[in-house]
C-alpha cells in the first residue's frame, strides 16, 4: 500500500495541471470543487497511511520511485514517517477546510478556476516537500511552494501592492533559498549523499562540530527565509494583498511552517551544533516579541494576523532551537488550526464589510455574524493561550522546555511570556474593535452573516483549535510518543517534570488572562486615539522596510550601476541610440563608434588578455 | 577515392553547394525568395543528415578518418578529422540553424533580392562554424572561423536601414578582427613551441608535447593564452564579451538566435578541439586559466544582466554567465566533455527559442527590445507567454528543465576535478541570475499590457517554438538518451 | 653572446638597417595626422617587413607582401581617401585626447613587454639555423596544392563570403514588401 505514496502529490498535481489549463472551461464552482474533492481524498488516503504508524504496527519506510540524477546519486524516493505523516495530515486537512472555504471566498472572481489551479500546484508541492526522503527532492518542494506562493500571492496582479508584494516574498526568500543550497552543498561535500537516512547515520561520528555548525547555519538561514525570521520576516506582511484564503493556507497554516519543518527533519544536525542551537532560540524568542509588538499597533485586520503569524513562528523557532522538537511540532499543529481559523473568520468579515480590512471601520459584527463570532472567540483564547483550548496546552509546553533548559535560555523563557502576554492584549484588541462596540462600517453596508460555506469549515476549526490540546497534555503525551520514530537518536528538551511544570503553566495561564484584561480595559468602553508614538511606528513596521531599501537595497543597486558603467562601458542602455541614432552613412557610423566605445572595449580586451598572460606566466612560475 | 572517402567533408561540401545554388537561383527564377529559402533549409537538412550518417560510419568501425589530397600519405598532415567529437557538433549546429533559418524567415521573405544574400551568408557562416568543429589543423580551424566570422560581421549589419545595425555590424567586425589576430598570433606562437599546426599525427602539436618536456614553456603558456583569449571572445566570456550586448541589440532579431547560438556551439567544440586533442597535456596550465574566465563571465555575465532594460541585452549578458558555466566543464578536462556538448546543446536550443520569442515581439527586422514591449504580454499572448516562460525557467536552471539538468552535470564535472570554489561561484551566481529571469517573467505576467496590438506568431516561428519548449521540458525530464550521446561523443 | 658579439655579425647590421626604418614607419603610421602620410609611412613600413622576409629567406611571402600590400592594398587605400574627399591635411579627429592616448599606451607597451619577454625567455639564447637555400616558391605551390589543398580551397569561401558581405554593405535598394 505504501508503495503508493506518490499518490498523494500526484492528486493535487493533476487538478492543478487541469485547472491551469482547463479551469477557465471548467468554471466557477465546479472547478473549485473538483480542486476542493482531490484534496479531500488525498486527506483520506493520508489518514488511511497513518494509522499503522498510530496503531503501532506500522514502522518508518522509504518509498524509492526512479533515480533522476544517478552522478550524484539522486533518487526520488518518499519518505512515510511519523513526522511526514503529522505535516501530511495538516497540509491536506486544513487545506481541505481551506479549499472548501475557498469555494465560497472567491466565487464570482474571473479567474477562479486558475486560482484552484496554483491552490492544488500548492498543495502537491508542500507535499513533495514534507515526503521527500532526500534534501534535493525537498529543496525541489521547497522552491516549488516559493513558487506557487508567488503565484498566489499575487493572484490580483492588477492591484499594483499585490505585483510588489509577491515580488518581495520572493526576493527575500531567495536569499534564504541561498542559504539552503549551500547547505546542500556542503552536506554533500560532507557525506556524499543527499538521502536523509544515510546523512544522519553517519552524523553523529562523521561531521566535525565546525562543520555541523556551519551547515545548520545556512539551514537556519533557509528556515529564516521561509518562516518569516528576523531579519527576513518583511515579506509576510506584504503577502497578505493576496486573496485571504491564500493567507490562511499558506501564509498561516502551512507553508511558513515549513521551516520549522526542516528544523525538525534535520534535529540530527542541530543536535550536534550547539552554538547554532543558541542562535535559532534567540532569533526566535527576539521574533517572537518583536513582532507581537508590531501586532498591537496594526490597524489591518490581516496584517494583526500576519505579525501574529510571524509572532507565533517565533515560538516555534524558539522551541526547536532549545532542542524541544516535539514541542515545536505540537504548536506547529495547533497554530494551524487556530491561525488558520481566525484568518478564514477575518474573511468572513472583511466579506460582510464589503472589503474593508481596517478594523477602526467595523465593530459590532457580534451580533451580526453569531458563528463567525464564537468561533473567532475560541480561536482567541486559543491563541491567547487560555486552558483547556489548544493554545494553551502547545505554548505552555515551549515555555516550559526553554525554562527547563536552564541558564541563558531561562532569560528566552521570560521574553516568551512577555510576547505571551501582548499575545493576548493584541487578540483582545482585534474581536473588541472587530466584534464589540458600536457599529461604524462604511456607508452602504448592510452586514450579514457568511452563508454556511464559509461557516462550516469555521465551526470544524473551531472545534479542532479547542480540542487539539488533548493530542499531547503532560498528562497524556501522545504526540510525544507518536513522533519517537522520527527523533531517534535525537535528544530532545523535555518539559520538567513535578510542581515545575505547573506553577508554569498557572503563570502562563495569568499572564493570559492579564493580557486579557488589559485589552478589555482598553477597548470595551471607547475607541482611544491611537496615534503617533508607538502607535505611528507600530503602524509603519517601525520603518524596517525603509531602512531596509537604504542600508541594502540602494547601495546593492548603485554597486550594480557602477559595474554596469564600468565594465559596461556606458551607462545602461540608451547609448546605442545616442551615439547611432540618426547616423546612416557607413563612415559616419564607422566615427561614431570611434568616438563612442570601441576603444574602451577593445581597450578592456587587451587588459584582459594582458592580465591573463601575465597570470597564465606567473602560475607557470617563470617570473 | 571512394565514396566514405568524401563522408568527412560532406556536410561542408552541402553547405557550399546549397550556397551557389541560392545565388544561381538570383539569376535562374524570377523573385525566386521563397525557393530559395527553401534550398538554404535543404541544405542545412541534408548536412545534417550527413552528420548522422558519420556517426553510424564511426560506429561501423571506420575510424580516424582524415580528409587530405590524394598522394599525400594520409596521416602526415590531416586537414579534415571525422570522428563522434565533430559528427555530434555537425548534427547540433545544423539542426539549431535550421531552427534559426526557420525563425529568420519572415526576414528573408521581406529582405526581396536581399534574400539570396542573406541564404547565402547563413550557409557559408554554417559551413565555417561546423569547420571549426571538424578541422584537424590550427589553420584550417582558423579559416573555419574567419569564414564563420564574416558571414556573421555582415549578417549582423544585414537590415542597414537602422543605424544602429551598421554600428553593430562594424563594432563586431573591429574587435571581431582584434580578436581573430589575438588567436592567429596564439597560433602562431603553438607553431613556434612545438613546431607544428596540427592536432593529429606524426609531429603533431600532441605528439610533440607528449614526447617533449618543454624546458621553457614561457612560450608555450602564452600561446596557449592567446587562443583562449580569441575562443573566449567568440564564446562571449568575461572580459571579452563586451560587443556581444552591442551586437545582439543592433542585429536583426530574426537571425540573433542563430548567431548567438550558432557561435556558442562552434566556439566550445573549436575550444575543445584546441584543449583536449592538441594540448591535453597542459592541462594543468590551462584548466586554471579557464577557471577564471569562467567565474569572471558568471559575475559579470549576471550582476549586468540584472541592470539591463533591454531584453536582448538582459540575453547577452545572460549569454556571458552561460559561457562561463559551460567553461566550468572544461576545468574536468576529458571527463568534462559530455557535460559540456548536453549544456552546450539543450542552451543552444532554448536560446534559438528565446531569441524566436524576442523576434515576434519586437519584429524580426528590429533591433532593440525595450522592456517595456515586454509588459503584460501574457494577457496579449498566453501562449507565447507560458512558451517564454518555460525558456526563462531553463536558462535560470530551474528543476525539471533542460537548464537545470545541464548546470547539475557542469557542476559535477568542476567539483569532480576539484574546482569546489568554482561550483560554489555558480551556485551563487545562479541563485542571483533567477532575479534576472524572474524579472523579465515578472514584467510579462504581472504588469499591465503594453498595447493592445495583436502579437502574430508566424507558423515557422511557432514551429521553432513549439520545437524548443517541447525539447527544453521532455530532455529536462528524461536526459539520459542526450547524455548518453554526448558522453560518446569525444573527440579522437 | 655578448652586444659586441652580436654586432661582429654583419647579418646584424643588415637586420638593424632594415628594422630600425620599419619600426619608426610604423609609430608614425598611428601617430600622424594626415591621412595620407599615415598611408605613405605605411609603404615603408610594408617594405621592410617585406625585406625582412627575405632576409629569412621566405622569398614568396617577401614578394607576395610587396605585389599585393604595397601594389595593392595601398593603391586601394589612396583611392578610398579620394573617393570619400578625406581631408588631405591635419585632421583633429584621427587623433583621441592625452587622457585617452596614455593608458593606451601603457597597456600596448606591457601587453609587447610580455610577449617579447616570453619569446626571449624561449628563445634568447638558442640559434635558430635557417634553411640552407631560400625556399622556393615553386615549392610553395607543390604543397599548397597537396597537403594544404582543402583550406587553400576553404579560403575561397571566405572571399567569396567577403565578397557578397561588400555587396550587401554597399547596396543600396528598398526591401520589398512581405509576399
Amino acid at each position: 500500500m505504501i508503495d503508493y505514496l506518490w499518490v498523494l502529490i500526484v492528486l493535487p498535481l493533476l487538478g492543478a495541471a487541469a485547472l491551469i489549463v482547463f479551469g477557465k472551461r471548467i468554471g466557477d464552482p465546479w472547478s473549485g470543487r473538483l480542486a476542493s474533492a482531490l484534496v479531500g481524498t488525498a486527506f483520506l488516503i493520508a489518514a488511511g497511511f497513518t494509522v499503522p504508524l498510530v496503531t503501532g504496527n506500522g514502522h518508518p519506510e522509504t518509498v524509492e520511485l526512479f533515480s533522476w540524477i544517478p552522478v550524484l546519486g539522486v533518487e526520488v524516493s518518499l519518505l512515510w514517517d511519523p513526522l511526514a505523516a503529522l505535516m501530511t495530515l495538516i497540509v491536506t486537512g486544513v487545506g481541505f477546510l481551506i479549499h472548501v472555504y475557498a469555494v465560497g471566498y472567491m466565487h464570482g472572481d474571473e479567474r477562479f478556476g486558475r486560482f484552484f489551479g496554483y491552490m492544488n500546484l500548492f498543495i502537491a508541492s508542500m507535499l513533495t516537500l514534507v515526503l521527500a526522503s532526500n534534501f534535493v527532492v525537498m529543496f525541489v518542494g521547497w522552491e516549488l511552494v516559493g513558487l506557487s506562493s508567488y503565484l498566489l500571492i499575487s493572484f490580483w496582479f492588477v492591484r499594483p501592492a499585490a505585483s510588489a508584494a509577491g515580488k518581495k516574498a520572493f526576493i527575500v526568500n531567495r536569499i534564504g533559498d541561498w542559504g539552503f543550497l549551500v547547505a546542500l552543498l556542503l552536506i554533500f561535500a560532507a557525506f556524499g549523499t543527499f538521502e536523509f537516512a544515510a546523512v544522519f547515520a553517519e552524523a553523529p561520528t562523521g561531521l566535525t562540530t565546525g562543520m555541523a555548525t556551519a551547515i545548520t547555519l545556512l539551514l537556519f538561514l533557509g528556515a529564516v527565509g521561509k518562516s518569516a525570521q528576523i531579519p527576513l520576516y518583511v515579506w509576510l506582511p506584504d503577502a497578505m494583498e493576496g486573496p485571504t484564503p491564500v493567507s490562511a493556507l499558506i501564509h498561516a497554516a502551512t507553508m511558513v511552517t515549513a521551516g520549522i519543518y526542516m528544523i525538525a527533519r534535520t534535529a540530527v544536525l542541530f543536535g550536534l551544533a550547539p552554538a547554532t542551537l543558541t542562535v535559532v532560540a534567540t532569533v526566535g524568542a527576539a521574533t517572537a516579541l518583536f513582532a507581537a509588538t508590531l501586532a498591537m499597533g496594526q490597524r489591518d485586520i490581516k496584517r494583526v494576523l500576519a505579525y501574529s503569524t510571524i509572532s507565533q513562528l517565533g515560538y516555534m523557532v524558539m522551541a526547536v532551537g532549545v532542542t524541544a522538537f516535539t514541542a515545536g511540532m505540537f504548536h506547529l499543529m495547533t497554530h494551524a488550526f487556530f491561525k488558520a481559523l481566525l484568518f478564514l473568520g477575518a474573511g468572513a468579515v472583511i466579506h460582510a464589510v464589503a472589503g474593508e480590512q481596517d478594523m477602526s471601520r467595523m465593530g459590532g459584527l457580534r451580533k451580526v455574524m453569531p458563528i463567525t463570532f464564537w468561533t473567532m472567540v475560541v480561536a482567541w483564547l486559543a491563541i491567547a493561550g487560555v486552558a483547556p483550548l489548544s493554545g494553551f496546552w502547545s505554548k505552555d509546553e515551549i515555555l516550559a522546555a526553554a525554562f527547563a533548559h536552564g541558564g541563558y535560555f531561562v532569560f528566552l523563557w521570560a521574553i516568551g511570556v512577555v510576547a505571551a502576554l501582548l499575545t493576548a492584549f493584541y487578540m483582545t484588541r482585534l474581536m473588541i474593535l472587530t466584534f464589540g462596540g458600536e457599529e461604524r462600517w462604511p456607508d452602504g453596508v448592510e452586514a450579514s452573516e457568511a452563508p454556511p460555506i464559509l461557516t462550516v469549515p469555521l465551526v470544524i476549526l473551531a472545534v479542532l483549535s479547542a480540542t487539539a490540546g488533548i493530542f499531547n497534555t503532560p498528562f497524556r503525551l501522545g504526540l510525544e510518543h507518536f513522533l519517537e520514530p522520527s527523533f531517534e537518536g535525537v535528544t530532545q528538551q523535555l518539559p520538567p517534570a513535578g510542581a515545575t511544570v505547573v506553577a508554569l503553566a498557572a503563570l502562563a495561564l495569568v499572564v493570559a488572562l492579564v493580557g486579557i484584561f488589559w485589552g478589555w480595559a482598553r477597548y470595551s468602553r471607547r475607541l482611544p486615539v491611537e496615534e503617533g508614538g508607538f502607535w505611528g511606528a507600530a503602524v509603519e513596521g517601525y520603518r524596517v522596510d525603509d531602512w531596509y531599501g537604504r542600508l541594502v537595497v540602494a547601495p546593492g543597486k548603485a554597486m550594480a550601476t557602477w559595474a554596469a558603467e564600468i565594465l559596461d562601458g556606458r551607462i545602461i542602455d540608451g547609448v546605442v541610440n545616442g551615439v547611432g541614432g540618426g547616423v546612416k552613412s557607413f563612415g559616419n557610423s564607422l566615427s561614431g563608434t570611434q568616438s563612442g566605445l570601441v576603444r574602451w572595449y577593445g581597450a578592456v580586451m587587451a587588459a584582459g588578455t594582458l592580465g591573463l598572460l601575465l597570470w597564465l606566466l606567473l602560475s607557470g612560475g617563470l617570473f | 577515392m571512394n565514396n566514405a572517402a568524401l563522408l568527412p567533408i560532406a556536410p561542408e561540401v552541402i553547405l557550399l553547394a546549397g550556397a551557389l545554388i541560392v545565388i544561381l537561383l538570383l539569376v535562374l527564377l524570377d523573385r525566386p525568395y521563397r525557393e530559395g529559402g527553401i534550398v538554404a533549409m535543404a541544405a542545412l537538412a541534408a548536412a545534417a543528415v550527413a552528420s548522422v550518417l558519420q556517426w553510424q560510419a564511426l560506429g561501423d568501425g571506420a575510424d580516424n578518418l582524415y580528409f587530405s589530397a590524394q598522394g599525400v600519405p594520409v596521416p602526415r598532415l590531416p586537414m579534415v578529422v571525422m570522428d563522434h567529437y565533430s559528427a555530434f557538433a555537425g548534427v547540433v549546429i545544423f539542426v539549431v540553424s535550421m531552427l534559426g533559418l526557420a525563425v529568420a524567415w519572415r526576414l528573408v521573405l521581406t529582405l526581396g533580392a536581399r534574400s539570396a544574400e542573406f541564404l547565402t551568408l547563413v550557409l557559408l557562416a554554417v559551413a565555417g562554424l561546423h569547420m571549426m568543429t571538424a578541422s584537424a589543423n590550427m589553420i584550417m580551424l582558423f579559416i573555419g572561423l574567419e569564414t564563420a566570422s564574416i558571414a556573421l560581421y555582415v549578417l549582423a549589419g544585414f537590415t542597414r536601414e537602422r543605424a544602429n545595425a551598421d554600428e553593430a555590424a562594424v563594432k563586431y567586425f573591429l574587435l571581431g578582427s582584434l580578436a581573430s589576430v589575438v588567436f592567429v598570433y596564439g597560433a602562431a606562437l603553438l607553431f613556434a613551441a612545438t613546431g607544428s599546426t596540427a592536432f593529429y599525427g606524426a609531429g603533431s602539436m600532441r605528439e610533440f608535447l607528449a614526447e617533449n618536456i618543454v624546458a621553457e614553456p614561457a612560450i608555450l603558456l602564452l600561446a596557449m593564452g592567446l587562443v583562449i583569449v580569441g575562443m573566449s571572445f567568440k564564446v562571449t566570456a568575461a572580459p571579452f564579451h563586451q560587443w556581444a550586448p552591442d551586437v545582439y541589440q543592433g542585429a536583426p532579431s530574426g537571425i540573433v538566435g542563430l548567431m548567438a547560438a550558432g557561435v556558442k556551439i562552434a566556439g566550445f567544440a573549436a575550444l575543445g578541439r584546441i584543449l583536449f586533442s592538441a594540448l591535453p597535456s597542459q592541462i594543468d596550465d590551462w584548466a586554471p586559466a579557464l577557471a577564471i574566465i569562467a567565474g569572471a563571465s558568471m559575475i559579470i555575465g549576471t550582476v549586468l544582466a540584472a541592470v539591463q532594460d533591454d531584453v536582448k541585452r538582459i540575453l547577452a549578458y545572460s549569454g556571458v554567465a552561460h559561457a562561463g558555466y559551460i567553461l566550468m566543464a572544461f576545468v574536468a578536462g576529458n571527463e568534462g566533455i559530455g557535460s559540456m556538448w548536453f549544456y552546450v546543446t539543450t542552451y543552444a536550443l532554448t536560446v534559438i527559442g528565446v531569441f524566436a520569442v524576442v523576434a515576434v515581439v519586437s519584429g524580426s527586422r528590429s533591433g532593440s527590445s525595450p522592456l517595456a514591449e515586454w509588459s503584460g504580454l501574457s494577457s496579449r499572448a498566453p501562449v507565447l507567454a507560458w512558451v517564454m516562460l518555460i525558456m526563462l525557467l531553463a536558462l535560470a536552471g530551474i528543476p525539471f528543465t533542460t537548464g537545470f539538468v545541464a548546470k547539475v552535470t557542469v557542476f559535477t564535472a568542476a567539483t569532480d576535478a576539484g574546482y569546489l570554489w568554482l561550483m560554489i561561484l555558480a551556485l551563487v551566481t545562479t541563485i542571483v541570475g533567477l532575479y534576472v529571469y524572474f524579472r523579465l517573467a515578472a514584467v510579462m505576467f504581472l504588469e499591465g499590457p503594453a498595447g493592445v496590438e495583436e502579437v502574430v506568431v508566424p507558423p515557422t516561428t511557432a514551429l521553432v517554438l513549439a520545437v524548443a519548449a517541447v525539447t527544453t521540458v521532455l530532455l529536462g525530464l528524461l536526459p539520459w538518451p542526450l547524455l548518453d550521446l554526448a558522453r560518446e561523443a569525444l573527440p579522437l | 653572446m655578448t652586444i659586441g658579439d652580436w654586432l661582429t655579425e654583419s647579418a646584424n647590421w643588415a637586420f638593424l638597417f632594415l628594422a630600425i626604418p620599419t619600426f619608426v614607419a610604423s609609430v608614425m603610421v598611428v601617430s600622424s595626422r594626415n591621412v595620407v602620410r599615415a598611408v605613405l609611412y605605411l609603404v615603408i613600413a610594408l617594405g621592410g617587413s617585406a625585406a625582412l622576409f627575405l632576409m629569412l629567406g621566405a622569398e614568396f611571402v617577401g614578394w607576395t607582401v610587396v605585389l599585393v600590400y604595397i601594389g595593392a592594398v595601398i593603391i586601394l587605400f589612396l583611392i578610398g581617401i579620394m573617393i570619400t574627399r578625406a581631408p588631405l591635411t591635419k585632421s583633429v579627429d584621427l587623433s583621441h585626447p592625452i587622457s585617452a592616448k596614455a593608458p593606451a599606451a601603457l597597456l600596448s607597451v606591457l601587453l609587447f613587454g610580455v610577449v617579447a619577454w616570453a619569446v626571449v625567455e624561449s628563445f634568447g639564447l638558442e640559434t635558430i639555423p635557417l634553411p640552407e637555400e631560400a625556399t622556393r616558391t615553386g615549392e610553395i605551390g607543390l604543397s599548397i596544392f597537396t597537403s594544404w589543398v582543402i583550406p587553400f580551397e576553404v579560403v575561397s569561401f571566405v572571399l567569396l563570403a567577403a565578397l557578397i558581405g561588400g555587396i550587401v554593405l554597399a547596396r543600396k535598394d528598398e526591401p520589398a514588401e512581405v509576399p
